[in-house]
């Protein structure tokens, strides 16, 4: 009781000065914008106590990766005494530990003991923070962290959720947004649990090409240094090896927005808010999320040709790798920058189809003569034949490799069809969109991941803030509004500082099982 | 061909429209019925080029005849007044001069109604600067109409019962016509019937000015062509655009323009300080992908040779290396939009990136061979700023010209700056303007707001506008400055029917109109800037009468209070004298 005072002016101090940040649904994350390596998530409630009854003290124990456990839930079903992992050399293997108390347990830590195992962290950027060299010999590599909740929309969720999911009848009475924990957090040490609180460990352990034998280790976690849960774990290494991953089909590829990299990222000896997009910090930020998306198996690389081509996004436009220039003398395209994205993207071990979106939306340029930055609609008569003129230049520019281009045309435009038939004219191919987002985020994506047109927001902005739930029931909108329509508004895999979501992982997890 | 027929169709509609005929605000001004008391019917006179005809007053001088002198080649100003006890359609007609030998055409004069314009009405005038700056609203002031707007496009004018208006007359006397006495009439109409016949003699004196392009009178007045395309509602640069600045080009160039106003970057005065700031850029600022720069110059030259075409070509003034809030916008390839520099010019990124533009801007000019006639421009920046700006141009390109309008004589940069502009309240040192002049330099000085006598506001006297470049001549200025000649400031409001400004006394940023309308205010300028020119000739040739006869002029320049002209009522007579002795 006598920290409450301390507690609620802590919070007053909190929400005045950094009150503007808000997250896509109004939530003020009471902390600096765009948090990299540590941030402090949603407060989460408390259990309740009924059902917690049973619960004394603290506990732990491995649990399923393929289950969902809710911070506010006592861990149900089945689970495992012991975990015994096998794995193909250069499979990644995946562990879930699960922590649960009924009272609070403060600054906490997690470690792993055992022989053969190398920390990997998987870095923003390796350039940004002092790590252990890099890790090398037939060792494993580990990642460890605290997986963190992070509101979503109820739908949305449940959308990625597999249908015999228990998790699925557990949440779909809740309201239409909730935390879910999401987002495996390497990073942050010193978290807090309970009371009555159920909270995740997410390890994965990849194997090398050399390594052979079994191992043993132990999943250590310490409150104020003590020990509060030690188990143990073994992994045999199965004398194969896996396939590098693939994406099943083109469709399957996720959408990396590099926009969203640029726009996150501000370290601050980087003295910016943002990055300026295709800064060298930019690639650098970039570099170590397109080599997790290339070594999932994605091969096409999602390139814009024009502005803001989801349309979907005032927070975080897709901007256009090609520059448009409306001069004296007619147009004037620049592709320097889809040049050097692709280019870069290929360095990174995506090699595939350049599906390039954009046409069929409002053309945003540069008005050179009025300087002026103007729009162009897809209505306008003008409209065809400037997207014929840059085809035809595009075609020019991209002489031998036009061939791995193709074009996202939008189903809603009520130009795709004569867009359709100049693409082809060109010899371009038509594809059709990514079938998920690795990276295109709304705001302060570590806290909210939800997609919330505007027409919400401003019901949502009105809802309580600072309580655990924010609902958006009472805007009588569909909830379809909250799972996306486009890639570009699907849930994200892929966090701020490279952090992997829950779900990105199970993905892994079946492309494996697949390629075996 | 079609496409050009409709564009063609399409400028001369706008053009059409930019010209068209406007309903003035109706008169709120209440005539004194006993001044009206004697006065019947409509009756017309010669006036003085001096009043600004009250729109419900009874003229106090009325003049049957007049007579005009001047040199070939000069423009002369006549003014004739009608009022209306009854109110009328007035329309007028101006017949040919004929001299003995000779014509002076009708059509080569410019002759239009004198109509008034909203204006606030200031009690006492203070300080224009600080107008709008005290939280005053837009209404703190009571309003007044005044007239100033010379509109040739109105043929009859529909004037109501005790209302009084001017017909004003400026007459280029040709170049090649004999000296001698031109005569013509002034006929004025009421419903159509002739109401008066006004003799007008135009005395032509043996010498000639020179040709407008041969004036010595470094005269540089900002022209804001954006404002131009916004007020007609036509694109920047289309044709209408050019369609629409051309009249405006070649009025300046015949009054001795000698400046081009160009724009280098956007919102050279800065952004949110009024509609001052609606410079945009002549020149496009890209920043690609790799970080470079690319500078597209096409708007830049056809406007710089556009001006030239249309007789504007001894000097390029750029604006500017030094905006007010020292921010740079630019094209960002890599985000598609526009992003803003923000750099003061002792900062390394300015030093950079203008080191960068320099070389580049340097070698087209050199290019079009434009250098020797561009300037760097400036406006009214501290000295600390000035001298790194002139660091980096210096570093860059070391003889790219500079020019300046400054509130403060700065010793530290006088012998960078080669057209250094002054308020006209401060001095160069003693013998400086002289020695600077010997050194290729241009001097001059400008007016802008703390003014309050002599200055170009709508309800100046028009004897002010003149009295301005004998101020010039009499300080040995080479010429004047002014902000501005056109820039209409209120968006959505036409200042040819209301003058009225937050922040500015009426008439700050124009003295043109829409449509290709000048005002009695830049005509009297042009007047004086004829008159500093036969000065500068007939004082060459040893005229010591007229030097005696400017020395009260030349006191009066100097007087204690720099913000007025001491004893102003007697400034017509002092100019008057010194105009007899020039046309003897």
């Amino acid at each position: 009781m006598r920290r409450l005072p301390v507690i609620v002016l802590a919070l007053a101090c909190c929400m005045t000065l950094q009150a503007q940040n808000r997250t896509q649904g109004g939530w003020p994350t009471m902390q600096k914008k765009f948090p990299m390596l540590s941030y402090r998530e949603m407060p989460s409630p408390s259990g309740d106590p009924a059902s917690w009854s049973g619960v004394s003290g603290v506990k732990s124990s491995w649990g399923m990766v393929e289950r969902t456990y809710l911070t506010t839930k006592v861990p149900d079903g089945p689970l495992p005494k012991s975990l015994k992992l096998e794995a193909w050399r250069g499979e990644r293997v995946m562990a879930q530990a699960l922590v649960w108390s009924d009272r609070l347990l403060e600054d906490l830590t997690y470690s792993l003991e055992g022989k053969g195992f190398t920390p990997e962290r998987p870095g923003p950027a390796r350039e940004w923070v002092e790590t252990d060299a890099e890790p090398s010999g037939s060792g494993l590599r580990y990642s460890l962290g605290w997986v963190r909740n992070v509101m979503f929309g109820r739908d949305a969720f449940l959308s990625s959720l597999p249908g015999d999911d228990p998790l699925r009848s557990a949440i779909s009475e809740a309201k239409d947004s909730l935390l879910i924990p999401d987002c495996i957090d390497a990073w942050t040490q010193g978290l807090s649990i309970g009371p009555r609180q159920t909270r995740a460990l997410w390890l994965e352990i990849s194997v090398p090409e050399g390594a052979s034998g079994t191992f043993k280790g132990h999943l250590v976690v310490q409150s104020h240094a003590t020990v509060i849960a030690r188990i143990p774990f073994s992994l045999r290494v199965v004398e194969k090896t896996m396939p590098a991953l693939r994406a099943d089909s083109l469709t399957d590829d996720l959408l990396f927005n590099p926009f969203s990299v640029s726009r996150y990222c501000h370290m601050a000896e980087w003295k910016t808010e943002y990055l300026t997009p295709w800064c060298k910090e930019h690639f650098i930020a970039m570099r170590p999320m397109l080599e997790r998306l290339a070594s999932i198996g994605q091969t096409s690389i999602a390139a814009s040709v024009c502005y803001d081509p989801f349309e979907a996004r005032a927070e975080d436009a897709f901007g256009s790798m090609v520059s448009w220039v409306r001069s004296s003398d007619g147009w004037r395209f620049s592709y320097d920058i889809f040049d050097r994205w692709v280019d870069f993207a290929e360095e990174c071990g995506l090699g595939g189809t350049v599906k390039c979106y954009g046409l069929g939306r409002p053309l945003r340029y540069l008005d050179q003569a009025a300087d002026m930055v103007r729009t162009l609609q897809p209505g306008d008569p003008a409209y065809i034949p400037t997207m014929r003129a840059f085809l035809a230049d595009f075609k020019a520019h991209l002489s031998g490799e036009a061939g791995r281009v193709a074009f996202v045309l939008p189903s809603d435009s009520a130009v795709s069809d004569l867009l359709a038939e100049e693409v082809k004219a060109l010899g371009f191919r038509t594809v059709s969109p990514a079938g998920g987002n690795f990276c295109s985020w709304p705001l302060e994506p570590l806290f909210d991941a939800r997609f919330i047109p505007a027409s919400l927001k401003a019901a949502e902005s009105q809802a309580t803030a600072g309580t655990a739930v924010i609902s958006v029931q009472d805007a009588a909108v569909s909830r379809e509004d909250l799972s996306g329509s486009s890639p570009a508004t699907l849930p994200f895999l892929l966090y701020p500082g490279n952090r992997p979501s829950v779900r990105l992982e199970r993905l892994i997890m079946s492309r494996q099982n697949a390629a075996r | 061909m079609k496409r050009r027929a409709l564009i063609l169709a399409a400028c001369l509609l706008s053009a059409g429209l930019h010209a068209q005929s406007y309903a003035e605000r109706d008169c709120f001004l209440t005539a004194d019925p006993a001044e009206w008391a004697g006065e019947k019917g409509t009756r017309a006179a010669w006036g003085s080029t001096d009043i600004r005809y009250s729109p419900v007053g009874v003229p106090a001088r009325q003049d049957k005849t007049l007579t005009l002198t001047g040199w070939r080649g000069e423009t002369v100003y006549a003014q004739a007044v009608v009022w209306t006890a009854d109110g009328g359609d007035i329309s007028f007609s101006l017949s040919d001069l004929r001299g003995s030998d000779a014509v002076i055409p009708a059509a080569g004069c410019e002759a239009g109604f004198v109509r008034p314009v909203v204006v606030d009405k200031y009690d006492t005038m203070t300080d224009g600067c600080y107008k709008g700056y005290m939280g005053e609203p837009m209404d703190a002031f009571d309003s007044t109409m005044v007239a100033d707007i010379i509109d040739p496009a109105l043929k009859v004018y529909s004037v109501k019962a005790r209302q009084t208006r001017g017909i004003w007359i400026s007459c280029p006397i040709p170049r090649d016509v004999p000296a001698g006495l031109y005569k013509g009439i002034l006929s004025v109409f009421s419903d159509g019937r002739r109401i008066a016949s006004l003799p007008l003699t135009v005395r032509a004196h043996t010498r000639t000015l020179p040709h407008w392009k041969d004036w010595s009178y470094h005269l540089d007045l900002w022209i804001n062509p954006f404002t131009c395309a916004d007020f007609a509602g036509v694109p920047y640069w289309s044709d209408a655009h050019w369609a629409i600045l051309r009249p405006y080009a070649e009025r300046l160039a015949r009054s001795g323009q000698k400046c081009i106003t160009a724009t280098m970057m956007h919102h050279p005065w800065g952004s949110g300080t009024g509609t001052a700031a609606n410079f945009s850029s002549m020149i496009s600022w890209i920043r690609r992908a790799d970080g470079t720069w690319q500078w597209d110059y096409d708007i830049f030259d056809r406007y710089v040779q556009f001006m030239m075409d249309c007789g504007i070509s001894e000097q390029i003034s750029c604006y500017s290396m030094a905006p007010w809030n020292y921010q740079f916008r630019y094209y960002d390839e890599r985000t598609g939009d526009f992003s803003l520099l923000k750099a003061s010019p002792d900062s390394p990124e300015y030093e950079e990136v203008f080191t960068a533009f320099l070389h580049d801007f340097a070698a087209h000019l050199r290019g079009k061979g434009w250098f020797e006639k561009t300037a760097i421009a400036s406006d009214e920046r501290p000295l600390d700023q000035m001298q790194a700006l002139i660091k980096v141009v210096r570093k860059a390109e070391p003889v790219f010209k500079l020019a300046l309008a400054g509130f403060e004589h700065l010793p530290e940069i006088d012998g960078d700056i080669y057209d250094y502009s002054l308020a006209s309240y401060k001095d160069f040192p003693k013998g400086r303007i002289e020695q600077r002049r010997e050194a290729g330099l241009k001097s001059t000085f400008y007016i802008c707001c703390p003014e309050i006598h002599p200055n170009r506001y709508i309800f100046s006297d028009p004897i002010e506008q003149v009295y301005i470049s004998y101020n010039m001549f009499v300080r040995g200025a080479d010429g004047f400055l002014c902000w501005a000649v056109i820039h209409w400031p209120r968006t959505g409001v036409n200042p040819l029917v209301d003058g009225r400004y937050d922040i500015w006394y009426p008439g700050e940023s124009y003295m043109l109109y829409p449509g290709n309308r000048t005002s009695i205010r830049f005509e009297r300028l042009v007047e004086g800037i004829q008159d500093y020119e036969k000065l500068r000739i007939l004082l060459s040739e040893g005229r010591s009468d007229i030097s005696a006869a400017l020395a009260p002029l030349r006191r009066m320049a100097y007087g204690p209070d720099r913000y007025t002209i001491p004893d102003r009522h007697a400034v017509p007579e002092l100019i008057y004298n010194v105009k007899k002795l020039m046309n003897k």
